[in-house]
């Protein structure tokens, strides 16, 4: 067996991601059904608890370096073949999940939010446009929060815990000066006049960039991490 | 086995042994490396020297595909090189401390002859 | 022979430590080698960069003729079995085997299983929650069932009783003897695995400090012990690499087979002759090249 096929197979054999996110999303959903069903309400319901599966990505970003990459790495897999697999395995599983909440989105919609006004999947100006694009722009969304949490955790690996609160500092002071700088020289009118034709699908195609970037930062991490 | 020798030699020394009293007849076969290593739970290949000791020796043989076998004649070599070694090992060393006690050697020719009745 | 591992003038250094020390040795195809030396010594170190899983700060390393590092070829035929192996959280001793199975090529399902039920261990229980014992058995089936053309355990046996630990050396030597392939066990207890190997190499402070054959080493040292005066006439032009006074006696370690003439010499001088087994051996060495080190330091 191809050694990416086999960090496939392990990640898979992790319960975090498959069945952690769906049985938080879901055990939220039903939580929230049976609630406003039983109240009887003449308004419309939203939750935001969508976000859940969003955040486990984000954190199984974080942990699966602790876990399986150490793991891996000690059974004879090389740090290639380590994030090839691990990034198959994130691009599939977003693109698998993407889907099925654009289903679920759907079928909300035609029910009139489960017959109880509630709107579980559906995100204000995210999800108005087609399905396709509702699809998308939660594919993108994967890939961020699932690469973000992946990159930073791989600085951590590779440099320690104090590297990881040095560049969270840099990071921030980086984030003050853009922004003060921006409000100076009128930056933020700009990018706004500049975003503002651009409908939110085109919008997240523009965010596909920064989980290549973060990927393509860890694999340069890994390159040089020890077990 | 005593960790302080050369295994080999343990190894070769206890089939001597077997050899001279007659546990591994003259043309019997010898057990094969892999039992050596398996019973006494040491290295094959250390195992195998010591056996091919006593091929080098002339006191085992090589039946090709079969394994080792115990030489016609090799009981009364080893009997032969072991009175040797008992000499040098035991009588000599015995005297010694013999003399060390000032205790003669008619003295010591008595205390053996006790030692065959008791 | 065929070296599968060739080392040469091998550094490792943390800022001002050194953990390894301008090493090099070689290991032979399908041998038992023993890495020794106390804990702290380097062995891990170097097994971390035998594998590919830590750097070298210098030096030159091939494994199966090329460098480890992101080498598929030489990796698929490594199982490194690490004292400190990490597992993730979820998974089941069962979880470990399978993934096993991927990773290595050679691997044996039939005696995974066997193995599995000699070490009596529970498969469908957590990783996490194997006692050090248990963890230790899941190694030792790994690493047996993988049949890697090199197989290194790291202190394979902590936390294992003696019935246990005879276990693993019966089946390793039944396997090794069914399938020879390099095998590396490298520990600070000596004494119960020196005769399993084949050769050793002696880690001290980062060096090499011995590189035989396990047989050559044994009886390569003796001790002789009496009346203090009397021993150090006898010790008198000899490599001498161990005293222990006690009282108005002495007890020598001496480089010698301790046979023939030093035998009779001791004796007819009233000394008592010893044997010195390896691990002393070892341990006196390690004190000689721990001396040396400081003496080095101070010129």
């Amino acid at each position: 067996m191809s050694r990416v096929a086999g960090v496939i197979r392990m990640q898979l054999k992790d319960w975090i991601w498959i069945a952690l996110p769906w049985i938080v999303l879901l055990s939220a959903f039903f939580v929230n059904l049976i609630l406003f069903a039983t109240i009887d309400t003449e308004e419309e319901n939203y939750t935001g608890a969508l976000a859940s599966i969003f955040i486990i990505l984000f954190t199984n970003g974080i942990m699966t370096i602790n876990q399986q990459f150490s793991f891996a790495l000690g059974f004879s897999v090389r740090r290639k073949d380590y994030f090839w697999g691990t990034t198959a395995v994130v691009l599939i599983l977003s693109a698998l999940y993407a889907a099925a909440l654009t289903v679920l989105t759907l079928v909300e919609r035609a029910s009139g939010g489960w017959g109880a006004r509630l709107h579980f999947f559906r995100v204000h100006s995210l999800s108005d446009g087609s399905a396709a694009e509702w699809g998308w722009i939660m594919f993108v969304a994967f890939l961020n929060m699932f690469f973000a949490g992946f990159v930073f955790s791989c600085w951590k690996r590779r440099f320690g815990l104090k590297a990881l609160f040095a560049l969270l500092v840099v990071l921030a002071l980086v984030l003050i000066v853009v922004s003060v700088l921006g409000t100076y020289y009128e930056g933020w009118d700009n990018l706004y006049r500049l975003l503002k034709p651009l409908s939110v699908g085109k919008l997240f195609t523009w965010l596909i960039i920064p989980p290549a970037i973060n990927a393509f930062i860890s694999y340069l991490l890994l390159r040089r991490t020890t077990a | 086995m005593d960790d302080s020798r050369p295994i080999f030699l343990q190894i070769a020394e206890k089939i001597e042994n077997d050899i001279i009293e007659g546990v591994l007849p003259e043309e019997s076969q010898v057990p094969s490396t892999n039992q050596f290593a398996a019973f006494y739970q040491i290295n094959p290949a250390t195992a195998a020297k010591g056996v091919n000791e006593l091929v080098d020796q002339g006191i085992l043989y090589k039946k090709r595909g079969i394994g080792m076998f115990v030489k016609e004649g090799s009981r009364s070599v080893l009997i032969e090189k072991r009175k040797a070694l008992f000499y040098d090992q035991y009588v000599l060393s015995m005297l010694r401390e013999a003399q060390k006690l000032g205790i003669t050697n008619a003295e010591v020719a008595d205390m053996i002859r006790k030692g065959e009745n008791g | 022979m065929s070296a599968v591992i060739e080392v040469n003038h091998l550094r490792k250094s943390y800022g001002q430590v050194k953990a390894i020390d301008d090493v090099s040795f070689q290991i032979e195809a399908d041998k038992i080698y023993g890495m020794l030396g106390r804990n702290g010594a380097g062995k891990t170190t170097l097994m971390h960069i035998l594998t590919a899983q830590g750097f070298a700060t210098s030096g030159d390393l091939k494994v199966f003729g090329e460098h480890p590092y992101e080498n598929e070829k030489v990796l698929r035929n490594i199982c490194f079995i690490k004292e400190s192996q990490k597992y993730p959280d979820t998974f089941s001793v069962k979880n470990v085997l399978d993934v096993s199975a991927d990773f290595f090529p050679k691997w044996d399902r039939d005696f995974a299983n066997s193995l599995i039920a000699d070490f009596q261990l529970p498969l469908k229980r957590n990783v996490k929650k194997l006692s050090r014992g248990m963890l230790s058995s899941l190694g030792i089936v790994v690493g047996l069932a993988s049949r890697a053309p090199l197989t290194i355990f790291d202190e394979p046996y902590l936390g294992l009783d003696a019935v246990a630990r005879s276990l693993f050396y019966d089946r390793l030597l039944e396997d090794y003897s069914e399938h020879p392939r390099t095998i590396i066990l490298s520990t600070h207890l000596i004494d119960e695995v020196s005769r399993l190997l084949e050769h050793v190499i002696v880690i001290d402070s980062g060096k090499v400090i011995l590189d035989e054959e396990t047989d050559t080493i044994r009886g390569r040292a003796y001790a002789v012990a009496g009346a203090a005066s009397k021993v150090e006439d006898f010790l008198r032009g000899k490599q001498v690499i161990h005293r222990e006074p006690f009282g108005g006696l002495l007890t020598a370690a001496v480089i010698g087979a301790g046979d023939g003439r030093d035998r009779h010499e001791a004796e007819g001088m009233g000394l008592e002759i010893q044997p010195v087994s390896l691990q002393q051996l070892v341990v006196h060495l390690s004190k000689i090249n721990q001396v040396q080190g400081k003496e080095g330091e101070r010129a």
